[in-house]
């Protein structure tokens, strides 16, 4: 269980280079990254990510102020570590998986009852974009114009992609 | 409202509709069915994601991110070398400390060349890496200390070398290796071209130079692991 003030120790001591604290912060923490990452990247690179996030966040440990709690700090710098990964491996691909064939042929969960939805399972077949401005926004609580800001897009923009994301999930959720 | 707002019944139940047209929507589903229902099944959508549980990773990840974190540095970020003109300092930013961090792999790279070109024997001045903070002048010891566009000059001249090696004893190498050699160092290229035009939007983002740091390390160890296997084979 971490505490506001437990994670501000944890965090001013890792900066001067302990790493216990740090694997206390990391302890404590895993579990919202880890989650993040498999619901923006997918579960089989989500364990390369959170460690990629953790090793982001040693090195940037130094601006945490504790102005935030320091979850919300360490999710900003997890999805910054994410949507950069993302980018250069769109580059690497040559293409982005967002477009309208994509949609058409996602793959769809077949529809179950309620009490056996997967979220998480829904969420890795929707278009890129319109994931990370789901993730960002109904899983992770950010506004259109925080999410604008972050993935360089209209506030319009981010709204339209929730819209999409909210009702491909619909399709797979809701029988 | 005869059309179904489909549109904008994400805006709907987020409470971002003007007044106006929020109530030309509550309208039009008190007299529609169908749209009633998208709207109550977007709320349980929006209620499932809010609802999401974190769950730790399968397997621990601590052992692997404990080996990667860098050590602290202590002191103030300078580094001290000796030169002809007598000691001075300079200072790098983390970019560049990356950057030279590579220099040093890649400047060994080119020792292992310059060693195997000449039969192993030493020639010219060593070349070591000065610890950053070290406040001790090293004596004898040339140290790179161009910016990071100058290391990565290095980089290709010491790519070019180990290529020229390659390419030398590649009479000895099994064909079928070489294509798989090939192959590899093509997509390291590919990787190292769009990482560099990413950097040219943003120049100063440390991931990207990281990224393009490691991903240069990757050329470098897939050419040395080549030519080594090479010359122990033969």
């Amino acid at each position: 269980m971490t505490t506001p003030e437990g994670d501000l120790r944890d965090a001013r001591l890792a900066f001067e280079g302990d790493t216990r604290a740090f694997e206390r912060l990391y302890r404590g923490h895993s579990a919202s990254v880890h989650g993040l990452a498999r619901r923006m990247v997918g579960l089989e690179e989500a364990d390369a990510l959170t460690q990629d996030v953790f090793v982001r966040v040693w090195e940037k440990i130094g601006t945490f102020r504790g102005e935030a709690a320091f979850g919300t700090w360490i999710h900003r710098v997890a999805i910054n570590v994410m949507l950069a990964r993302q980018d250069v491996r769109r580059r690497d691909r040559g293409r982005f998986e967002d477009d309208d064939a994509q949609v058409e042929t996602a793959p769809v969960a077949p529809r179950e009852s309620e009490s056996s939805i997967d979220l998480e399972a829904a969420l890795a077949s929707l278009p890129e974009r319109a994931r990370r401005v789901f993730v960002l926004h109904d899983v992770e609580g950010y506004k259109h114009h925080e999410i604008a800001e972050m993935l360089e897009i209209t506030v319009g923009t981010s709204k339209s992609q929730l819209h999409r994301a909210r009702m491909l999930m619909r399709e797979q959720l809701v029988t | 409202m005869s059309a179904h707002p489909t549109e904008k019944l994400s805006e709907f139940i987020d409470d971002e509709l003007a007044a106006p047209e929020r109530a030309r929507i509550e309208s039009h589903l008190s007299s529609c069915s169908q749209c009633a229902r998208v709207v109550d099944d977007l709320r349980a959508v929006v209620s499932a994601a809010g609802a999401v549980e974190d769950s730790p990773p399968a397997s621990d990840l601590w052992p692997a991110i404990a080996r990667r974190l860098a050590p602290r540095h202590q002191g103030p970020r300078v580094v001290a070398i000796d030169s002809r003109r007598g000691p001075r300092r300079l200072s790098f930013s983390i970019p560049q400390l990356v950057a030279a961090s590579l220099a040093v792999a890649l400047l060994s790279a080119g020792a292992v060349w310059m060693a195997i070109r000449d039969g192993g024997g030493t020639t010219g001045p060593s070349t070591v890496a000065v610890p950053a903070g070290s406040e001790e002048p090293m004596t004898g010891v040339t140290v790179a200390s161009g910016s990071a566009p100058q290391v990565f000059v290095e980089y290709e001249s010491a790519v070019a070398d180990l290529e020229r090696l390659l390419d030398e004893i590649s009479d000895d190498i099994d064909p079928d290796a070489r294509r798989a050699i090939d192959r590899n160092l093509a997509i390291i290229d590919q990787a190292i071209q769009q990482t560099r035009e990413a950097l040219e939007a943003d120049p100063n983002d440390d991931y990207l130079n990281t990224h393009l740091a490691s991903t240069m390390q990757r050329k470098i160890d897939v050419l040395q692991e080549a030519t080594r296997l090479v010359r122990t084979s033969t």
